[in-house]
This record gives structure tokens, C-alpha cells and sequence, in this order.
């Protein structure tokens, strides 16, 4: 991903909507560049380089996704493709509404996309 | 472990293992690779070329035995019956030519195993292990029982149950009855594929209808919701969501002791779809396995 990530998807605006843990920019090597939240370092960095594999894995396989839920029982986690091979993952209450997430995401998503 | 061993040259700290004189079973040894959740490769030197097995996370993604690559070249190996291997970190993955879960690679070379041993013991009682025994005790030494070539080779790797001849046989019955549960996704509005897919990786049932690619997909998503999870500390995947960027989704939902993998069309809401089928009181009749 490149620096001007975040300018583009603002982690500290994800990170102060309701319901959010935490939120993590990766790039296209699975490198955490920006966080926000209380997640250490390891797992941030295990959960970026599982989700931007998962994101190759889809492309590879003619299904490429532009964005992948889980839902952990309490947990949930999105994580966006925001470029071509950037990853923006936000880890979340089940419960919260995700669409101010993906409301703020979106854009930035599709500036991504097109450049 | 015997004195030449102790002769070699210790592996060098933190840039992989290499032998050491110790016999170990090939499928114990992946077994082990694959729980330490690592990257790593490893090449097993043997007197028919050497096959070289790559770990993702402690996933198998890839395997190359001379010119066959993916799970026959993991197969292959486990025929050859001796070898030596080294063990090294990897920083560049190459591209995936195995696509299921290292625990259900492991279970089919299992039985594979478990097939040839009966075929040996009706076609050649008297095998022994010592004939296994290496001359170069330096290094880590697998071996099986598949050496003799007259064994009948390894099946290929089953993705979807097999035939059997008995119309009323059990694996018939079983397949009838997947194949209703199955029918059940289809009442729901924007569902255009499904399928019923084991925690080994084997596809119960599949109606997919033209999206069958979901279902080598879907096995990445599984995979890398259990690393999730185990990263997090969460506790099983419920659910797992995937919108394209044309507007299909698919869906992943853990049912149970198996999963169902739905695809769905743009106009699909696949959190009320999700709500609906993992909500006992709103769909009581969706059964697991």
C-alpha cells in the first residue's frame, strides 16, 4: 500500500466508530502499516499477511474479492481490498453496524481500484 | 542415533533443521510441520529425484517430484518409501497446487497408506523394514512401506465421494441424504449454487451449477478463518462473507461437522441469509451432519 493510505482510508475515523477494536492498513506483502486499536503487533501482523493470502488465493481462482466478513461468535472482523493489493482490516463487535464502516471505506475502495 | 551422525556438522541456529541419523515416518514428520503452523520447505532426497513440499502456515500449497507437481507429487513421495530431507524457512511462496487443508491431505495419505499395507500383506507377506535401513545414517531418514513397485500405486486424491456400484448401498443412502439437506438452500431468495463440503475438505454434495471455482476458494476461506481465529483467540468461524467486485458473493457457514458453501447473486442479503439459516428458532428444519 502506498503512503498516501491515509489519506485515503482514515484508520482513526474507522477506529472511533461504535463497536470497533481495532483496525489494521496492510500491504500487498502483508506488512502492517497503520493500526489503530489494541492489537499487539504479532497478531496484527499474522491476521494482515492470512487475510491479503486469502484475498491472492480468491483472485488466483477467478472469484476476486473485494471484501470478506467473519464472524467469530462475539467478533467479527472485514477486511476490504483497496487496492490491488492492499488490505484494510477492521476487527469488531458482532453486534455493531457495519455499514458506517463500509460507508467510509467505500470510496476510498473505489479511488483505489481506479488508479 | 550412531557415531557418523555425531561426526556431522550441527545445523546451523534458526535457518532450519537437517538431519541427524533419526528414522522418522514421512506422513509424523509433515504431521508435526503442519501443527507448528510455519513456513517452511522441505526436500526429501530420495533414490528417485527429490520432492520438494512447501508449508504455508502449516499449510501443504505446494509439492515437485521430478515433473509432477501438487498432491500427486506428495503421493508419489509417500510410495518411493526412503529418503533423506532438509528442512529450510522460506520467504517467497511459490504458486498453490494444493488446495485442501493439510489435515485432509494427511487423512487421504492415511488411507492411502492403510489400502497399500493391505495390498502388501495379501501380495507380500514377508516385508521387512530393514531393507530400509540406510547406509548414510547422517541425515533424518523416512520411509513407508510403499518400496516395492508391485504395490499398487496410491489412489489420486478423492474430491468428491466415489460411486459405489449398490443403489441401496450406505454410501448411497448417505449421498440421497446430503443431497436433501442440500435442497433446503434453494428456498432461500438469491442463493444460485450451493454446496455440503466435510471438515476434511471432501465435498459432500455440490450444486453449484457453474461456480464450482468456489469450492477451491471456499478452502482457502475456511483455512484462513481457523488461522484467525487462533490468532485472535476467537472461537470457531460462523460465518464467512465474500463479495466480488461485480457483485456475487459467496457465503460459508459452518453447519455442524460440515460446512455449506452458498453462491449468491448481487441482489442477495447475505447477513439476514446468514441470520436466518444459523438462527435455530427462525429455521428449525436445517439439519447437521
Amino acid at each position: 500500500m502506498s503512503a498516501d493510505a491515509g489519506a485515503l482510508v482514515s484508520t482513526g475515523a474507522i477506529g472511533s466508530l461504535d463497536g470497533v477494536r481495532a483496525v489494521l492498513n496492510v500491504d500487498a506483502t502483508g506488512r502492517v502499516e497503520q493500526s489503530a486499536g489494541a492489537l499487539a503487533a504479532a497478531p496484527a501482523r499474522d491476521v494482515g499477511r492470512t487475510i491479503t493470502r486469502m484475498f491472492a488465493a480468491a483472485k488466483l481462482h477467478n472469484a476476486a474479492a473485494s471484501l470478506i466478513t467473519f464472524r467469530f461468535g462475539a467478533v467479527q472482523v472485514l477486511a476490504f481490498a483497496v487496492d490491488p493489493g492492499g488490505t484494510l482490516i477492521v476487527i469488531m463487535d458482532a453486534s455493531a453496524h457495519t455499514q458506517p464502516v463500509i460507508d467510509l471505506v467505500a470510496p476510498a475502495q473505489l479511488l483505489r481500484s481506479a488508479a | 542415533m550412531d557415531a557418523s551422525a555425531e561426526t556431522r556438522e550441527p545445523a546451523e541456529f534458526g535457518r532450519g533443521i537437517v538431519g541427524s541419523g533419526i528414522r522418522v515416518e514421512l506422513l509424523d514428520y509433515v504431521q508435526l510441520v503442519a501443527l507448528g503452523g510455519r513456513d517452511r520447505m522441505i526436500e526429501v532426497v530420495t533414490p528417485q529425484g527429490s520432492c520438494r513440499i512447501w508449508f504455508d502456515t502449516g499449510d501443504i500449497i505446494h509439492a515437485v517430484f521430478g515433473e509432477v507437481e501438487g498432491e500427486l507429487a506428495f503421493f508419489r513421495l509417500l510410495r518411493v518409501g526412503a529418503g533423506t530431507f532438509t528442512e529450510t524457512t522460506v520467504d517467497n511462496m511459490p504458486t498453490p497446487t494444493i488446495m485442501r487443508s493439510s489435515t485432509s491431505l494427511l487423512l487421504e495419505a492415511a488411507r492411502v497408506d492403510d489400502e497399500s499395507r493391505t495390498a502388501a500383506t495379501v501380495q507380500r507377506p514377508a516385508t521387512s523394514k530393514a531393507a530400509l535401513q540406510s547406509e548414510d545414517s547422517g541425515k533424518i531418514e523416512l520411509f513407508t512401506e510403499f518400496e516395492d513397485s508391485s504395490i499398487p500405486a496410491p489412489t489420486p486424491p478423492l474430491h468428491e465421494p466415489q460411486p459405489d456400484a449398490s443403489p441401496s448401498s450406505p454410501r448411497t443412502v448417505e449421498a440421497e441424504g446430503y443431497g436433501m439437506m442440500l435442497e433446503q438452500f434453494w428456498q432461500y431468495e438469491g442463493v444460485t449454487g450451493a454446496a455440503l463440503v466435510a471438515n476434511t475438505g471432501d465435498v459432500l454434495a455440490n450444486d453449484l451449477r457453474g461456480a464450482d471455482h468456489l469450492l477451491t476458494v471456499a478452502g482457502f476461506y475456511v483455512r484462513g478463518a481457523a488461522r484467525l481465529a487462533r490468532t485472535l483467540g476467537l472461537g470457531v468461524s460462523e460465518a464467512i462473507c465474500a463479495c466480488e467486485p461485480h457483485g456475487a458473493q459467496a457465503m460459508v457457514l459452518q453447519l455442524g461437522n460440515a460446512y455449506v458453501l452458498l453462491a449468491l447473486g448481487p441482489d442477495a442479503d447475505p447477513r439476514s441469509l446468514q441470520r436466518t439459516i444459523l438462527d435455530p428458532q427462525l429455521h428449525p428444519q436445517v439439519a447437521t451432519t
